[in-house]
């Protein structure tokens, strides 16, 4: 047999406890949602502030990345005016120093050989005499004492880049100051389209075309 | 409705508060594994503030801050003589009629309206012998005016009543801990709880009480009888008897706890006369019902005249404490909150019962559904 509890509490003080338990609830969950919301406005603010330091450190990296963006637009505007300008230039300038082809060709001639004539003229188009669209087509004429000299220049300047296509044109008996002597033409072409590694007179190595 | 785990579930019961007729003594225990620990104790003199209100909110306001007390929650015991007992012989009803038939019958028998009343009963289990058709109840009732002045003043003192119960309800509480189970309702126990004016004879089955009767024998007979035997002041009297009683004092003179055994001795026997009676109705009303141990209790019950005279009159072994110590728990765990040992720890008893009722309800409605009733919260 279960007995319940004794309780003689009067009804007017189980409303009074029970309005006090109310209240007393009210109370905690009004004193809860304040603190809920103490809370919150906290974290909002720290987070709020967080967001305010990433974002301004966030737009001075975007700044610097801007700056860093317009730089490359501009070099890259120049590069591509430098580029613009280097093909102008390789297509217009001779990339040999015609000097430097005249020096190569004075080397190459024997001792007894004596030119007369020289001629270089820049050819734009294909020639069956070059390997090349873009050449120079050059001829030198002149007195040798032997044909062995004249075959020497010609062997010598065939081995000699940029020379290619040396030919000897014609070599025929002329009698200089009453000695027999042989006259010789010959013509060859220069490749302006390739890359040469030319070799300086004084030993200084350069790049070039 | 409410929600609660279990695990989150306070082993801190409510405020017990027992207004006894002159002092009233608060305390807040705290189930512990079966151990039962002391939160908060408190005891303040009460006599002349009890029809005050303002007065008796003062003396509880301090012993709550004095106390170390947790939360609002109380559960109050009125003083016995404030507290309508008597126990009837009621035909078969349903619990709302029997409640509206205890409270005409009280009201009657205390000779106040009905209305000026608050009522409520138990029902013991004894059937009548004549006809089944009647069973007995326990009724119990108190005026609305004497529960008033007292929950108002522990109102305005900042507690929060959640229950009035009865001295006797605290203490079968209070030894009815580790009987709860199906297998323990065989099993009995009688407690003579002896107060300052009267005692109450319990006999528990189990958890539940299955005699309850007043004895118009307490505390303040002895010491009358001491004082007109010794040709001593009365409060002197007492003092000198619970001198004997209380731990750590020295040991009394030998002639005069011989003095004092003597005078009381008329007192003792007849009282321990009475608690035969009620053994024998138990016996023959529950057919067999036969109390294993009888603990005396109480701020008196302690008496070492009136624990001989129970031992040769009533053949029950007499204790001072139940089997699983739990005043003597109470004892020390109020050394502890009271920084000094408690005068007579049965006289916390009831309080210490009242605190329970709020963890065992809460137990017992986790398991089984609340019981309807009054019950605040």
């Amino acid at each position: 047999m279960n007995q319940h509890p004794i309780n003689l509490i009067t009804p007017e003080m189980v409303e009074r406890t029970r309005a006090g338990i109310r209240t007393g609830r009210f109370i905690l969950a009004a004193a809860t949602l304040a603190v809920c919301m103490v809370v919150t406005a906290t974290h909002s603010r720290i987070h709020l502030d967080g967001v305010k330091e990433r974002h301004a450190a966030t737009a001075a990296r975007a700044e610097l990345v801007l700056a860093m963006d317009n730089s490359a637009r501009v070099l890259e505007v120049e590069h591509d005016a430098l580029l613009d300008f280097m093909d102008d230039y390789n297509e217009v300038a001779l990339p040999l120093d015609v000097t430097r082809i005249i020096a190569t060709l004075i080397e190459t001639l024997p001792d007894t050989v004596t030119l007369v004539d020289f001629e270089l003229d820049y050819e734009d188009g294909r020639s069956p005499s070059a390997s090349s669209s873009r050449h120079l087509a050059g001829s030198i004429a002149g007195v040798a004492a032997t044909d062995g000299d004249v075959a020497a220049l010609v062997h010598g300047l065939g081995l000699r880049p940029p020379f290619e296509h040396v030919q000897l044109e014609y070599s025929r008996s002329r009698t200089v100051l009453q000695r027999s002597t042989r006259e010789f033409s010959v013509s060859f072409a220069v490749d302006l389209e390739g890359r040469f590694k030319l070799v300086d007179a004084d030993g200084v190595r350069e790049e070039g075309y | 409705m409410r929600f609660s785990l279990p695990r989150f579930q306070s082993n801190t019961g409510a405020v017990g508060v027992s207004f006894d007729e002159d002092v009233v003594r608060l305390v807040q225990v705290r189930d512990h594994g079966g151990t039962l620990t002391v939160t908060g104790a408190a005891q303040r003199e009460s006599k002349a503030e009890a029809a005050d209100q303002s007065r008796l909110s003062a003396v509880l306001r301090d012993a709550i801050v004095s106390g170390g007390f947790v939360g609002r929650r109380c559960i109050v015991s009125l003083p016995e003589r404030d507290v309508f007992l008597q126990s009837m012989q009621l035909p078969a009803m349903s619990d709302d009629e029997l409640g509206e038939a205890v409270a005409w019958e009280a009201s009657q028998r205390m000779g106040v309206a009905r209305e000026d009343i608050e009522s409520d009963w138990i029902r013991t289990g004894a059937d009548d012998v004549q006809s089944s058709a009647r069973s007995e109840v326990l009724a119990i009732a108190a005026r609305r005016s004497v529960l008033s002045v007292r929950l108002e003043a522990l109102m305005s003192a900042g507690l929060r009543p959640m229950a009035v119960d009865t001295s006797f309800g605290g203490i079968s509480r209070l030894f009815s801990r580790h009987h709860r189970r199906d297998v323990d309702q065989d099993t009995s126990r009688a407690v003579l709880h002896v107060g300052e004016h009267a005692s109450t004879m319990l006999v528990l089955r189990g958890e539940t009480i299955a005699f309850c009767k007043r004895i118009e024998t307490g505390g303040r007979a002895f010491d009358d009888s001491v004082a007109e035997r010794l040709c001593l002041d009365p409060q002197a009297a007492g003092e000198l008897r619970l001198a004997r009683l209380q731990q750590g004092t020295s040991a009394i003179d030998p002639a005069t706890d011989r003095a004092l055994r003597e005078a009381i001795r008329p007192m003792t026997a007849e009282l321990a006369h009475q608690v035969l009676l009620c053994l024998r109705y138990a016996s023959v009303t529950f057919r067999g019902l036969t109390p294993q141990r009888l603990i005396s209790t109480g701020k008196h019950g302690h008496e070492p005249a009136l624990l001989e005279a129970l031992e040769a009159t009533c053949g029950v072994s007499v204790h001072v404490d139940d089997a699983q110590d739990s005043l003597s728990d109470l004892r020390s765990g109020l050394a502890t909150t009271l920084q000094r040992e408690p005068d007579m720890v049965g006289a916390w008893a009831a309080a210490a019962g009242l605190s329970l009722r709020g963890l065992q309800t809460s137990k017992r409605s986790r398991r089984s559904g609340a019981r309807p009733g009054k019950v605040a919260a």
